[in-house]
């Protein structure tokens, strides 16, 4: 491994932080299948190295949101056991299963976060109730744990952070207001990751030569994708993102039909 | 202690857990660079530790928001926090064997 290697995943990490700060969907989801399709990583190493740059993400954003006091802490703990123990699962799962298995879901997630991108469902009106009051009624719970379930299997089976599905459903499940929804999420991701990225280190599938580089790109294009956010057409680059998702996730389909099938 | 600074100190346990994780690995790049990456090297040893800081940084914001629950008497935080930290440690036994 060389020098221009690590550049390559420098340059990969960077261009995905900058695109996931950007269009507000963090980056493994992006990040793993350009390293498996662009640089050639098998997929569970991809995934070990995603791990590790959404550890690193998500503590910065939590770090960062924490100072503007947003994220609901007490809230995010107590809905982390299940993200937690569903990463642990998924990730006991992920390095057993057959990588085609890995690269079908991951597909299938990425035409799910591209339609999220582009219908930015979340975002519509209606998020205005306090969320305290929210949270303490019963669909509100059960949205809130299942949001934890569904990033922690994401986290644990694909390495991505899965604030793209939680913040949603945080938002509309529990009522949380979208920032806030969004930082308890980022608070929530980076502890989910530390389970996860235990299972892999555990089977040899993280690499630290690897991950160091790709993490690094990653904190560097999400802080600069951050201040130039609000000088892009945001509408644009939503569509631009799904259509990149969409083009990710037939590469991969491909690439497993190359295989011989999941 | 009130929440504004509670919050403050959590913040910095993340963001110092962060900045330390990124001199360590941009450290062990450098050394890899110069020096090889074969097994046991210095530049791996230090992108290893710098790894290690960064899984150590979500656990710590742990800890430092079960010290400001304690400090409530909030109970239900507190068992929160406690599950959480059970299943972490529990993770990190398994993965650092």
């Amino acid at each position: 491994m060389g020098p221009v290697f690590f550049l390559l995943l420098l340059a990969t990490g960077f261009g995905t932080g900058v695109l996931g700060a950007m269009a507000g969907i963090g980056g493994g989801v992006v990040l793993v299948p350009l390293l498996h399709l662009g640089l050639g990583l098998p997929v569970r190493s991809a995934v070990g190295v995603s791990l590790v740059a959404v550890l690193a993400t998500s503590s910065m954003a939590a770090g960062l949101y924490l100072r503007e006091g947003l994220p609901l802490v007490r809230l995010g703990l107590a809905l982390q056991s299940v993200a937690t123990l569903c990463a642990l699962g998924a990730s006991a799962v992920a390095v057993r299963v057959p990588p085609q298995a890995i690269t079908t879901v991951l597909a299938v997630v990425l035409v799910i976060t591209a339609g999220l991108v582009s219908l930015r469902l979340w975002l519509a009106p209606g998020g205005s109730r306090g969320p305290e009051v929210t949270a303490r009624r019963l669909r509100g719970r059960i949205m809130g744990l299942l949001a934890a379930a569904v990033a922690g299997a994401a986290s644990g089976f694909l390495g991505i952070g899965g604030g793209v599905v939680q913040v949603p459903l945080l938002h509309l499940g529990m009522g949380l207001p979208v920032r806030v929804a969004t930082a308890t999420s980022a608070y929530m991701v980076g502890l989910t990751a530390v389970a996860s990225s235990a299972v892999y280190r555990t089977h040899g599938l993280l690499d630290p030569m690897l991950a160091a580089p790709a993490a690094l790109g990653v904190l560097g294009g999400a802080l600069a994708g951050a201040r130039l956010a609000s000088r892009a057409d945001q509408r644009l680059l939503e569509r631009l993102v799904a259509a990149l998702l969409i083009v990710l996730a037939v590469q991969l389909v491909r690439r497993v039909a190359a295989a011989g099938g999941p | 202690m009130n929440s504004r600074r509670d919050d403050q100190l959590l913040a910095l346990v993340l963001l110092a857990g962060v900045g330390l994780c990124t001199a360590l690995f941009g450290a062990g790049l450098l050394l890899a660079v110069a020096t090889g990456t074969a097994p046991g090297s210095p530049a791996l040893r230090v992108l290893t530790a710098g790894l290690d800081v960064l899984v150590a940084t979500p656990v710590a914001g742990v800890a430092a928001a079960m010290v400001r629950f304690s400090r409530r008497r909030d109970v239900a935080g507190l068992a929160a926090g406690l599950a959480v930290s059970c299943i972490l440690l529990l993770s990190l036994l398994i993965g650092f064997r």
